[in-house]
């Protein structure tokens, strides 16, 4: 009868002994095993991923024993929890896209740091008291070379 | 056999001396090359997390260097220098004034023609190889002695002593300020033209001719507190910019490095002493002593600034 099976799943048989292997299969329990096996292993050498694990006894057994949950549908839905669960998680959504997003952006600054490009007021960024101290300073220590050739020797130190 | 082992850690003491001597060598070629070699570049400055991009232009020699950088974002800027004279130009009044601010920073010019003392404030190591805008270049690093001052490190091209990037990092190794050439020729540019202003508006920075300020030679303060090292390169009376009626003691001190300015003014109205960042890491601090107003302005860190300017003890002459 094995060879039957075997003959079966390669597609050997014709229409008339297939019913019958058939037949026999769906009568025989302990047929059924081996065809099951038969395709365990052809699925295993054709090393498909899906190797037909045999679980349906286990699922079969747990599904047995769980028990029916017969609960009542609610009248009245809690809607302001609801809202208040939705806003909470909302705020700590975005808090953390927030922290994330400073987080990246410390570990990345100088990609940040060219999305800013320049902006203008760090540019002048002092008062205009302090600018003329900027300028005064900057006229004394920018560039001496120049400085020192339109002085000379003549500097004091 | 001791005498062997004696004569040879004398020689390699030689060596190494030799060798630091040879590594500040390079920092006067850096020097000089910065401010003279012919160059066609761009170049990237950043600080306080703002980055900006400018060309360069620079050719001729000795007294007839020309050369003008343009901001290629932001505002609108140029700033030409033409032998002694240094000009910014821009669009508008608003660009001129963030001209004046960019004028601050010269790259690559940013050591002094004199390190005279350096040597007493920082040591000085080759800190390996690198590659700036495909260019090779060795690392130099110039460590201060003391956590009062920034360190600078800089990549210098072997061949012209160009330094091609560098960084000024704080006592706790963060990036204050970094300039970073990102291509560049090391010829001028061939179009005569290139130094021509394109704008109008415009601000002299320094004239051809010698600034107005006398040389305060008859009456120098006294000045203590300073860290040491730093050297008192020249003091002048002279007015702010803009302000003819306001007078003010300025001293320039240096430590080989970083240029201080040190102003003082008969001033006593009760303002607090602060210390604020001016730009990329030059610092300014102001305080009261007595009846005059001290302001530090320089490449500093804040915190010493502000503890420089509680250190300092000045003795007017009369």
């Amino acid at each position: 009868m094995k060879e039957k099976l075997s003959a079966l799943m390669d597609g050997e048989l014709d229409g008339q002994h297939a019913q019958r292997a058939i037949n026999a299969i769906a009568d025989e329990e302990e047929l059924k095993q081996v065809w099951d096996a038969y395709h365990m292993i052809g699925d295993a050498m054709r090393a498909n991923s899906h190797v037909a694990v045999n679980v349906r006894q286990q699922v079969a057994e747990r599904l047995a024993n769980e028990p029916t949950v017969l609960a009542p549908r609610r009248w009245f839905a809690p809607v302001r929890t609801r809202r208040a669960g939705a806003v909470a998680l909302a705020a700590s959504v975005s808090f953390a896209a927030v922290v994330g997003w400073q987080q990246l952006s410390h570990g990345n600054g100088a990609s940040v740091m060219a999305d800013r490009g320049v902006p203008v007021a760090a540019l002048q960024p002092v008062q205009q008291h302090d600018d003329l101290y900027l300028a005064a300073h900057q006229e004394m220590t920018a560039d001496q070379s120049v400085y020192k050739v339109s002085y000379g020797n003549g500097v004091r130190h | 056999m001791r005498l062997t082992q004696l004569s040879g850690v004398c020689l390699m003491g030689v060596a190494v001396l030799a060798h630091a001597d040879d590594d500040w060598l390079v920092v006067k070629k850096v020097a000089a090359a910065a401010r003279q070699q012919p160059l066609n570049g761009t170049y990237l400055h950043q600080m306080n997390s703002s980055l900006e991009t400018f060309r360069i232009v620079r050719s001729g020699s000795g007294d007839n260097i020309q050369e003008k950088r343009t901001s290629l974002d932001g505002p609108s800027r140029e700033i030409i220098r033409k032998g002694l004279e240094l000009t910014c130009y821009a669009p508008d009044a608003k660009s001129l004034s963030a001209a004046k601010v960019s004028a601050m920073r010269l790259f690559p010019a940013l050591l002094p023609d004199d390190i005279g003392n350096i040597a007493q404030s920082y040591s000085i190591k080759r800190s390996g190889k690198d590659r700036v805008a495909q260019r090779d270049c060795n690392w130099l690093e110039l460590k201060p002695k003391d956590s009062k001052r920034y360190m600078l490190r800089m990549c210098v091209e072997p061949a012209s002593f160009l330094p091609l990037k560098v960084i000024t990092q704080n006592a706790a190794g963060e990036v204050v300020e970094q300039f970073t050439f990102t291509e560049i020729e090391l010829q001028g540019p061939k179009d005569k033209g290139a130094f021509r202003p394109q704008y109008k508006q415009n601000y002299v920075l320094r004239s051809a001719s010698a600034p107005a300020m006398t040389l305060d030679a008859d009456a120098p303060s006294e000045v203590s507190g300073m860290p040491s090292g730093f050297k008192l390169l020249r003091a002048v009376q002279r007015t702010l910019p803009g302000q003819a009626e306001r007078t003010v003691r300025h001293m320039v001190f240096s430590d080989g490095l970083v240029m201080l300015s040190l102003f003082i003014e008969p001033q006593a109205d009760g303002r607090p002493e602060r210390a604020v960042n001016l730009h990329g890491a030059v610092n300014m601090a102001t305080a009261e002593q007595g009846d005059y107003l001290v302001t530090l302005v320089g490449d500093l860190p804040e915190p010493t600034m502000l503890a420089m300017i509680r250190n300092l003890k000045i003795a007017l002459k009369p």
